[in-house]
């Protein structure tokens, strides 16, 4: 068990091919950033297929999404099976926000073997400092 | 709305409540800090929880003059030449050694003075 690294919450530096990265914890305000990605992404796939869909179709497939967004089904506080985190991309979409980097940046570090044990590492610190009580599948 | 969203809207009014943050401050937080810091376990009168009295005398070595000189030697040699010195060394030990003299008469808890020893003072180390 650390001591203070939680409770500051300050994160970790990693560097990689000459550049510098911070792996920022997660604070409330970036669970609310993450909440409206996940929301955007899905308006633009509601969007993409606007064209083979009837304009009620649309409509009520819209205001559903608008519910499940308010209801707070995009939320990663979500318990279980529902948690958007069980999905791998919206797992890239919240290391994105925690290095503050774009998703395209984030999959070409982590397609790197090496980066991506290291990455993986300061992710799982990052996130043990972010939430209380906190286990991986594979912890010991 | 799910409960685990409910369930944060009072988690932020409490904090807005009790500790008089503001939104945006409690935006910079995170759900461990919220739980460790804001919300750690209190006794009944409000006051924060330590850890208990029991774990911490688990961790205290009864003080005897053995224990309490090799501690010196050990702080010693932690501060380095300043403290090597034998003079400031003995003298110290020299302090110890009359403060468990001087608590002699009292070790078998039975009570005791120097006028009126206690009814086990003959087996006194």
């Amino acid at each position: 068990m650390s001591t203070l690294p939680e409770l500051t919450a300050d994160g970790y530096d990693f560097a990689h091919m000459g550049k510098s990265y911070h792996v920022d914890c997660i604070d409330n305000n970036m669970m609310a950033e993450f909440e409206k990605r996940l929301f955007a992404k899905a308006k633009e796939r509601l969007l993409a297929v606007k064209d083979v869909l009837s304009s009620q179709a649309y409509e009520l497939r819209s205001t559903a999404l608008a519910d499940r967004y308010m209801a707070g089904e995009f939320s990663m506080m979500q318990q279980g099976e529902s948690n958007p985190l069980k999905d791998a991309s919206n797992t890239v979409t919240l290391f994105s926000l925690m290095l503050d980097v774009d998703e395209k940046e984030v999959l070409a570090l982590l397609s790197d073997k090496a980066v991506r044990a290291e990455l993986t590492g300061l992710f799982r610190c990052a996130m043990r400092d972010s939430f209380p009580g906190l286990s991986f599948p594979n912890d010991q | 709305m799910t409960n685990e969203a409910l369930r944060q809207r009072a988690i932020w009014a409490v904090l807005i409540d009790k500790f008089g943050l503001r939104p945006w401050e409690i935006g910079r937080l995170t759900q461990r800090q919220i739980h460790e810091l804001y919300f750690h376990p209190r006794n009944k009168d409000g006051t924060i929880k330590f850890p208990s009295d029991a774990q911490n005398q688990q961790r205290q070595v009864p003080a005897t003059l053995e224990g309490e000189l090799a501690a010196l030697d050990e702080f010693a040699a932690f501060m380095g030449a300043g403290w090597k010195e034998k003079q400031q060394l003995d003298a110290a030990k020299e302090q110890l050694r009359a403060k468990y003299d001087g608590q002699r008469p009292d070790d078998t808890g039975l009570g005791g003075t120097e006028q009126e020893p206690c009814v086990c003072a003959d087996f006194a180390i």
